[in-house]
C-alpha cells in the first residue's frame, strides 16, 4: 500500500504518463467488455486530459482511502476519452462513482504494487532455480557469468552457433571487461560476484573462453550494440531457460513494434514480462568508463516492477508467446526502463545464429 | 505530415543536448507514433523546455532515471 501511495501523490503529469503506458501495455485484454484494442483506434492526437487531471487531484485523497483501491491516475477509456483511472486490489470496489466532476471513471484491477526485493535462495535449493546460483552442465541460459579477471556477474543470454561451432551469447560488459578482455580469457558460471566465498574462483567453474566482442565507443560516437560471444560446448551449455522460464528461443528473430509484449530471463530478477515502449531509440547509457551513445535501441517497461536490474545484462528479449522469438539483448537500464541491442544487429555484428527451436 | 523516423532524424540531437534528457525514441499512444522522451528527472526546466509536440507528434516524457550498464 505505501508504493501505491506514493504513486497517488506523484504530480498529476507523471501519473498520466505511467498510466498511459501501463494502459497501452495492457489494452487488448483490460478492456471489461472484451473491445477491440483502444491502440487500433487512429486519432492523430490524444484527448485534452485537462480536467481528469483535475479531478484526480480533487478527489485523490477520498478516493486512495478506500479499502480496495491501489491507486489513481489518469487515463483513458475503452473508447479513447479522458479517464480518471483507479487501481484495484482485484475488481470491482463498492461505492466508487462512475464519474468524478463529469470525467468518466475506468477501473483497473492491478492487484497490490510492492516493492521489489532483491532475490534471495540457495544455489540449487528445493522450488524454482536461482539463475545467481551455480549450474551442473550443460547449464541453462538465463544465469550468472562472468570474466574471470573481475568480481562482477552478468547473464548468459543464449547459446549462438557460426560454422558449426556453438558461442556464449551476451554483451561486451560481460565477457569482455569494457573492451579490456583479450581472447582466450575464462568465462565463469557462476560470475564471482556470486561465487562463495565472494569473489572466489571456484574449481571447474570454467564453461568457455571470450571469442570476439564489438568495441564500444566511448568517445561520443554512435554505437548500437554491447555484445560479444564465447567459445563453448553443447557439453558445457544448454539451448533452454531454467524451470520456470521460456524454455529454447526461437532461432527465427522478430523487429520490435511499439506495444510489443516481451519478456525475458536473468541473473537478478529471473523471468520478467514487459512491452516494448519505444524503438529507434537513441540513448546515452553510463558506463563504469564513461558515457557511451547507443542508437536504433528498444526500450522495455515492465509489466509489474522492474523488467531488469543490475545483473541482468546480456539476458536475451524474447516475444511473450509460445514462439519466443528473439527481439533484443538487454545490456542497461534505469528506475522504470530496460535498455536493448536490436537482436539482428547484434547476431550480424558477430556473424552469429540464435541456437533455438 | 512527416514521418515520424524524419521527424526523430532531425530532432534527436536537440533534444539529447536538453540537460536531463538520456533518451528519444518512438513511442505510440492511441494507436499515433510519438515523440519518446526519457529523462532523468522531469524538472521544472524540463517541463518548460520540452514541447508538447513536434512536426504534428505528440511529446510523450518518462521519467527513467539515468541509463546503465547493468553488470552486477
Amino acid at each position: 500500500m505505501k508504493a501505491s501511495h506514493a504513486t497517488g501523490r506523484a504530480s498529476s503529469r507523471i501519473g498520466l504518463v505511467v498510466v498511459l503506458a501501463f494502459a497501452a501495455a495492457c489494452s487488448d485484454n483490460t478492456g471489461p467488455t472484451g473491445d477491440s484494442p483502444s491502440l487500433a483506434r487512429g486519432g492523430q492526437q490524444g484527448p485534452d486530459l485537462r480536467a481528469a487531471i483535475a479531478a484526480q487531484a480533487r478527489h485523490e485523497k477520498d478516493i486512495m482511502s478506500r479499502t480496495g483501491v491501489e491507486g489513481i491516475g489518469v487515463g483513458l477509456t475503452d473508447q479513447g476519452t479522458a479517464a480518471v483511472v483507479i487501481m484495484t486490489t482485484n475488481g470491482a470496489v463498492g461505492g466508487l462513482p462512475k464519474t468524478l466532476d463529469g470525467v468518466a471513471v475506468k477501473l483497473m484491477p492491478t492487484g497490490p504494487f510492492s516493492a521489489i526485493l532483491p532475490r534471495k535462495g540457495k544455489p540449487g535449493g528445493g522450488g524454482s532455480a536461482d539463475p545467481a546460483g551455480t549450474f551442473t552442465r550443460p547449464v541453462p541460459i538465463g544465469v550468472s557469468i562472468g570474466n574471470e579477471n573481475e568480481c562482477a556477474a552478468g547473464t548468459l543470454g543464449a547459446r549462438v552457433t557460426k560454422g558449426g561451432s556453438v558461442y556464449i551469447l551476451s554483451n561486451n560488459h560481460v565477457l569482455a571487461r569494457q573492451n579490456a578482455g583479450s581472447p582466450g580469457e575464462d568465462i565463469l558460471q557462476p560470475g564471482r560476484y556470486d561465487t562463495s566465498p565472494q569473489c572466489s574462483i571456484p574449481a571447474n567453474s570454467s564453461i568457455g573462453t571470450l571469442s570476439q566482442f564489438v568495441q564500444i565507443n566511448f568517445s561520443g560516437g554512435n554505437n548500437t550494440v554491447d555484445a560479444a560471444i564465447a567459445s563453448t560446448t553443447a557439453g558445457n551449455v544448454g539451448n533452454a531457460t531454467f524451470s520456470g522460464g521460456y524454455g529454447q528461443p526461437n532461432h527465427v528473430t522478430r523487429s520490435a513494434t511499439v506495444g510489443m509484449r516481451v519478456q525475458k530471463c536473468g541473473r537478478t530478477t529471473a523471468c520478467t514480462h514487459g512491452s516494448i515502449a519505444s524503438i529507434n531509440a537513441t540513448i546515452n547509457v553510463q558506463y563504469d568508463g564513461g558515457v557511451a551513445t547507443f542508437v536504433n535501441q528498444v526500450v522495455v517497461t515492465g509489466q509489474r516492477g522492474a523488467f531488469s536490474k543490475a545483473g541482468d545484462s546480456g539476458s536475451l528479449i524474447v516475444t511473450d508467446d509460445a514462439s519466443a522469438n528473439p527481439v533484443a539483448l538487454l545490456f542497461a537500464g534505469g528506475q522504470t526502463s530496460t535498455i536493448g541491442n536490436p537482436i539482428g544487429a547484434v547476431l550480424s555484428a558477430l556473424g552469429v545464429a540464435i541456437d533455438g527451436k | 505530415m512527416p514521418s515520424i523516423a524524419e521527424v526523430l532524424t532531425r530532432h534527436t540531437d536537440s533534444l539529447m543536448a536538453m540537460p536531463g534528457v538520456v533518451g528519444v525514441g518512438q513511442g505510440e499512444r492511441n494507436g499515433s507514433p510519438t515523440v519518446y522522451v526519457m529523462v532523468v528527472q522531469l524538472t521544472d526546466s524540463l517541463r518548460r523546455a520540452l514541447p508538447d509536440s513536434i512536426e504534428g507528434y505528440a511529446v510523450e516524457v518518462v521519467e527513467s532515471g539515468k541509463i546503465k550498464a547493468q553488470p552486477e
